[in-house]
């Protein structure tokens, strides 16, 4: 060991870090530096088969430094090289990933033939030692165990799937210019440039949470779920095949950056989910989503945001708002970790010009001149009308690899209350259907905004005592005093700071959590003086740890740790459901510890049958129970 | 000039590569018995002249003696013996036939000679075929002497938990004068004068190169008169030998015309082998290795579980675990390809991950160790796997030697020089399969009364002499005793290498031998020697000197204990403790413990482990790897290098893991999978306390040394 890190150590130490962000040193002789980026590239080998058109195979490549074409095509040989070896053993399984002394690669094969390949450079630890001759010698012990390929890995199937939902499929892009790959790189160009930057990959990246990619649900009571469903239905109704005109087939209710329901199916629902959060503003809020590089991607979100906002309408008529505080100003000033803005790249995607409805349109049908607005292409900036659409690409069957695009419709309601429509674009026949998006959703506001109860609902517990005939007010109304209520009880479920935990559910990607802000340097998981819920990027990669086990050995129903610094990690599988607890009690005994968990999922086990009797799996939450079960 | 498979088809025998042939004839002595070995000394003289290479030397020369010998032979094969250029390949075959050849009375050599020249035929083809198959023939096989002679004896029947029944099955066990002759040779070359330094030398004059063998020919002229006179002495603990030759696996089988050959006299014989050239398949040193011949293509091979690959930097193919590996060749140049992308960014290639499956790569210049598994083991127990490989070829070339040999010639083929050792490589491969010793980095110690040890380790201790080092008492995977210089520990690793020279080949049984071995740990510069015998069914005892003339000591020590033991009735104790030992020593039951299922305990003081007898629900194959793999999961979780863990516990489908790390000691522990936490802890902590109690039975608590005995 000492050999090898002291023959990397004469290299390292005289190649400079440049392209390493921030080293720190400390005072005894140790100067770290953080994982970073390498370089970021998507190719498909298919477009060039011979050694003249090799270069037609890259797509994009963002890399740190500049550098060659050659230097770029060695590195797509080498990722070539790699997969086609893993597949000669391997010829089901691709290739995820590459581990060598210095350096991470990631390989994710998002659609067949399109690779995308992240190289990272590891962390380092320098420490200067004295050597047999006196002299002082730099020794450089790369990080290997800091980059953890679950969240990684999962970083490259979120992008991915970002993309696909925002411009449909890669294949279907080239598809759609006869084989001409140059729409595509723009795409992707566009699409990742701001963002990949920004990536990073230090200790206080590798957090569970990311790696699970979960979705935060609102956790409803019964009443507000049927309310929000009785909602969705009469639009539905409204709207449904009727053979010529505008079909909503899919929905999505969200309440701040929560979801409340939706029936895109799973595949796409943690992508359409983002894309709607995001697009109604409250993404910032996000905890599941990728920090920017804080100063860079933040300057460049602010800009591109910046030219919508000023054509915001915050007017409302029939009491849909945007609140601008949350919205249209993305975080000018750095955004927390890990709770920073979502990573989206719809922002440097729009241009001024997809404004209107009618380039949207065409644009998402795939002219590749118009520019394509994606996002939020506020419909009517004059008129006052506050529902907005955007192209959003994702799919009618479940696993099929199809995409279709369909215009999302969000309307905003004050209280946080998003409802979103989905309207393919085209319909069966492939004629275009929406002609004026912009009327289509005016009619669709004054639908909604005009939909009253049948009979006025009796609300027993909403104590105000006027119950109004809006259906959209009254669903609003329980939807608030339902995440006002959890966020209560969130508070309650673990207000000790010892116990911390996780809760995921494979089904419906429902995910809450209780761990904390990860430190950059803790070894443990006590809180800060301070008050706030720090977590140690060694525990938190404990966690990752555990999640990794339950990969590999899908027999394992539970795992309990304990770490020489004396934390407790139990992560517990019940069918898709999943628990992760980390108890801080330094006394605390195995059996204790295990009480500890039997409470813990008690709340969360024994009740799926509360939760089971949603209709779809999105819209049930494993929550909803956590209102009606007593502490 | 055609590649080996080239040759093969031409031979119109899928198993024909020419090393195969070339080895056959080597083998047709074995269809003449020697009547008496009396007759060896004088008749080897009298055939000298046309046929007599120089006997073998000690594994240290061996590399140089292996230019020798072929350069020796290939001129016999010019001057009209056509026998000679075909069967350099084994160096010591040569002086061994020519031996033995003299032993059976009349006509019988005439008939070896009829027969090998038919077998020439063959060893000329592949001269002029392939030059590769020739160097590696030539350099080949003698370079183990001693040794090789063992890996040919693939003991079908091995009573070693460490040799996975599949062998068996594949093999066919046969008696033949081909291991008593390279035993012998093995012996001869301790009569050897030459010093380590100069045979090094040697080597390096020698320059690795096959083809320029002729320049070192004058060296071949070693007295084997006197060699083989002093052997003759030899003869007749040799006699005994039981040579065990595996049967080429699937194809070949058709092959076995066997069955009119004449059936070996020897016990034991179900059908003789065919030595027909195209019988052969794959095998040099005539160990048949499984699936030796399967084909790269197919998915038979890509999906094995766990493949091992060793290439030398240059990427030459040195060995594969599954298939011939000089037919993958392609694969081995892309593996170098990759490393040495990695190189040239002056970073280092370590392991890929796909699906399932694991590619682990260790790199040791000269060598390349890749290892392909989808078993679920970590990558750092998989590079510890391939460290252990690695030791194993070091352990038959020490470190110096090869290091030599690649700065001579980048792209020395390698097989030649560890040609015959291929099947400790494959035991290897199979013992870390099933013997969890690797893992945890400890030995096993047969479970037996430590007043019973203390007093076998008397008798070693007073039974030393001057050339000994260490004095070793070993079922073949675990250890009874261990006496040592104060200064000196056994390393684990090593002790581990030594136990699968045991268990890889079950030769030792049956006389004692005398084989060079290079102990990594303990000196990876140079060769230390082994006198092996096995003084009762089961028990091996192990004398290690530096100096490789000391047999005839090491043979007296070994009386002296043996008497010593016999007297004390230990003898027959010792056997017996053995052979319950074999079994596991103790049963789960014996720790009164209802619900635990099985435990591994290792003392991280003594570096020693201890684990009861695999019984139900672990008494399948299956279900005691898939029982490895679980101790496998949980002792590379808790060893992480970063954030290690002091407690595990697992629950899975089948049972219920704990994993317990102290300063003191290491423990996990398998229990039925419904079992409580709270029964998990008490159940615990009783075995603890089990295990202190009977402690000085389970492990050597006290590892004496030769000064306590003075």
């Amino acid at each position: 060991m000492y050999g090898s890190s002291a023959a990397a150590a004469a290299t390292a130490s005289s190649s400079p870090s440049a392209s390493s962000p921030s080293p720190t040193s400390s005072g005894n002789g140790l100067t770290t530096s953080p994982a970073s980026l390498n370089y970021f590239c998507i190719y498909n080998p298919d477009f060039g088969p011979t050694d003249e058109t090799q270069h037609e195979q890259l797509l994009y490549y963002v890399a740190r430094k500049t550098v060659s074409v050659d230097a770029k095509m060695r590195n797509i040989g080498l990722a070539q090289g790699l997969v086609n070896f893993a597949r000669i053993f391997s010829p089901t399984a691709p290739c995820e990933n590459v581990h060598s002394q210095k350096n991470r690669l990631v390989f994710y094969e998002a659609e067949p033939g399109y690779w995308l390949n992240l190289s990272i450079e590891l962390g380092t630890v320098k420490r200067t030692v004295k050597g047999t001759d006196g002299k002082p010698r730099v020794i450089t012990e790369y990080l290997e165990h800091e980059v953890h390929d679950t969240v990684v890995s999962a970083l490259l199937r979120q992008a991915y799937a970002m993309f696909r939902v925002t411009h449909g499929t890669m294949e279907s892009l080239v598809h759609a210019h006869e084989g001409n790959t140059r729409p595509l790189q723009r795409r992707l160009e566009e699409f990742f440039e701001s963002w990949v930057l920004g990536w990073e990959f230090d200790r206080t990246t590798m957090n569970l949470e990311k790696a699970l990619d979960g979705i935060q649900y609102l956790p409803l009571n019964r009443t507000s779920y049927l309310s929000v469903d009785r909602l969705v239905q009469a639009v539905k109704e409204n709207y449904r095949s009727t053979g010529s005109g505008p079909v909503v087939t899919h929905s999505m209710v969200t309440f701040e950056d929560q979801l409340v329901s939706s029936d895109v199916r799973d595949e796409d629902l943690r992508a359409v989910w983002k894309q709607v959060v995001q697009t109604s503003g409250f993404d910032g809020a996000s905890a599941q989503n990728y920090a920017l590089d804080r100063s860079e991607a933040g300057r460049k979100s602010k800009t591109s945001t910046f030219k919508f906002g000023k054509s915001w309408s915050n007017t409302s008529i029939f009491g849909f708002y945007k609140s601008s505080s949350s919205t249209s100003t993305p975080p000018s000033t750095p955004p927390l970790k890990p709770t920073s803005r979502v990573s989206s790249p719809a922002p440097s995607i729009r241009s001024i010009d997809g404004i209107n409805t009618g380039n949207t349109l065409s644009g998402a049908l795939g002219s590749g001149a118009s520019p394509r607005a994606s996002g939020e292409s506020e419909a009517g900036l004059t008129s006052g009308v506050k529902a907005q659409a955007n192209p959003l690409w994702f799919g009618e069957y479940i696993a099929s690899e199809d995409v279709d695009e369909h215009v999302g419709i969000t309307l905003k309601h004050k209280s946080g209350l998003n409802l979103c429509f989905f309207v393919p674009v085209l319909d069966k026949e492939g004629n275009p259907v929406l002609e004026d998006q912009e009327s289509f959703m005016r009619e669709m506001e004054e639908f909604i905004a005009g939909l009253v109860h049948d009979a006025p609902l009796l609300d027993p517990t909403s104590g105000s005592g006027e119950t109004s005939r809006s259906l959209l007010e009254d669903v609003a109304r329980q939807v608030v005093k339902d995440a006002l209520t959890a966020r209560g009880l969130g508070g309650m479920i673990s207000n000790d700071k010892e116990i911390r935990f996780l809760y995921f559910n494979r089904m419906n990607l429902a995910i809450k959590a209780q761990l904390g802000t990860i430190s950059g340097a803790g070894k443990n998981s006590s809180s800060s003086s301070s008050g706030a819920m720090m977590l140690g990027s060694e525990v938190a990669m404990s966690l990752l740890d555990i999640k990794q086990d339950f990969d590999r050995m899908p027999d394992a129903t539970e795992i309990t740790t304990r770490s020489p610094s004396n934390y407790w990690i139990v992560g517990k599988r019940f069918e898709d459901r999943e628990v992760y607890m980390i108890v801080s009690r330094k006394d605390s005994t195995l059996v204790e510890v295990e009480d500890e968990v039997r409470k813990l999922t008690s709340l969360y086990f024994n009740n799926n049958t509360l939760s089971a009797y949603s209709h779809a799996p999105s819209s049930g939450t494993g929550f909803s129970s956590t209102l009606t079960v007593p502490e | 000039m055609l590649s080996p498979d080239m040759s093969t088809s031409a031979t119109a025998s899928s198993f024909t590569s020419p090393i195969q042939s070339a080895t056959s004839p080597r083998l047709m002595p074995t269809k003449s018995r020697p009547t008496t070995a009396l007759v060896f000394g004088e008749q080897a003289e009298s055939l000298q002249p046309h046929l007599l290479p120089p006997p073998l030397q000690d594994t240290e020369s061996l590399s140089s003696d292996d230019f020798v010998l072929s350069a020796s032979s290939g001129s016999t094969a010019a001057a009209g013996a056509p026998a000679a250029a075909g069967n350099d390949n084994h160096s010591k075959t040569p002086s061994a036939r020519s031996g033995l050849k003299t032993m059976p009375s009349g006509s019988s050599s005439q008939d070896d000679h009829s027969s090998e020249s038919g077998d020439d035929a063959d060893g000329r083809l592949t001269d002029t075929e392939s030059e590769q198959g020739r160097a590696r023939n030539r350099i080949g096989t003698p370079v183990i002497a001693g040794r090789s002679n063992n890996h040919h004896h693939h003991q079908g029947t091995t009573e070693h938990g460490t040799v996975s029944a599949l062998q068996s099955l594949r093999e066919i066990e046969e008696h033949d004068h081909e291991g008593r002759q390279t035993q012998l040779q093995g012996l001869e070359s301790r009569f050897r004068t030459t010093t380590l330094a100069a045979q090094d030398q040697d080597l390096t004059s020698e320059g690795g190169d096959s083809t320029t063998e002729s320049d070192t020919q004058p060296k071949s002229a070693m007295d084997p008169t006197q060699i083989q006179g002093k052997s003759v002495h030899m003869m007749i603990t040799l006699y005994q030998l039981k040579v065990l030759r595996p049967k080429p696996s699937s194809g070949s089988v058709g092959n076995n015309s066997v069955s009119s050959r004449p059936k070996s006299r020897l016990q034991r014989t179900p059908s003789m082998q065919s030595y027909d050239s195209d019988d052969i398949s794959n095998n040099h040193g005539g160990y048949q290795k499984h699936y030796g011949d399967e084909d790269h293509t197919t998915s038979a091979w890509t999906e094995h579980r766990k493949h091992f690959f060793i290439l030398s930097s240059a990427g030459k193919p040195i060995y594969a675990r599954y298939g011939d590996e000089s037919r993958i060749s392609s694969y081995m140049g892309v593996i170098q390809a990759l490393i040495s992308f990695f190189a040239d960014n002056d970073d280092t290639l370590r392991c890929i991950n796909a699906g399932e499956h694991r590619f682990v790569f260790l790199l040791k210049a000269p060598l390349y160790l890749v290892c392909v598994s989808r078993s679920g083991e970590s990558e750092s127990q998989l590079r510890d796997q391939l460290g252990y490989l690695y030791a194993q070829i070091i352990s038959v070339l020490t470190q110096s030697q090869m290091t030599r040999i690649f700065e001579q010639r980048n792209n020395f083929d390698l097989r030649g020089l560890i040609g015959g050792t291929e099947i400790f490589l494959d035991s290897l491969g199979k013992l870390m399969n099933t013997y969890p010793g690797f893992m945890l980095g400890a030995i096993q110690c047969l479970t037996m009364p430590r007043e019973l040890r203390d007093k076998v380790g008397a008798v070693l201790g007073r039974a030393k002499c001057k050339p000994l080092l260490y004095a070793l008492l070993v079922t073949p995977t675990q250890l009874i005793t261990l006496l040592r210089p104060r200064t000196h520990s056994m390393h684990p690793a090593d002790l581990h290498l030594i136990f699968n020279l045991l268990s890889g080949s079950t030769t030792f049984e049956s006389s004692e031998s005398w084989t060079p071995i290079c102990l990594p740990k303990f000196n990876n510069k140079s060769f230390l020697h082994a006198y092996i015998c096995y003084i009762a069914k089961k028990v091996c005892m192990l004398l290690i000197s530096p100096d490789k003339d000391s047999f005839f000591e090491m043979s007296n020590v070994k009386q002296k204990v043996v008497e010593g033991l016999e007297a004390g009735g230990m003898l027959a104790s010792l056997e017996s403790y053995a052979a319950a030992g074999t079994r596991g020593g103790f049963s789960v039951g014996d720790t009164g413990i209802p619900g635990l299922r099985h435990f591994l305990y290792k003392s991280r003081i003594n570096v020693q482990f201890t684990m009861p007898e695999l019984t139900e629900p672990y008494a399948t194959t299956t279900a005691r790897k898939r029982l490895l793999r679980q101790y496998q999961h949980m002792n590379e979780r808790m060893h992480r290098k970063t954030r290690p863990l002091k407690l595990l516990f697992h629950v899975g489908e089948q049972e219920t893991m704990l994993g317990w790390i102290t300063s003191g000691f290491e423990l996990y522990a398998a229990f039925g999978p419904l079992v409580s936490k709270s029964a998990v802890v008490l159940m615990s902590n009783k075995l603890l306390k089990w295990i202190r109690k009977q402690e000085d039975s389970l492990l050597i608590l006290n590892s004496p040394s030769f000064e306590k005995f003075k």
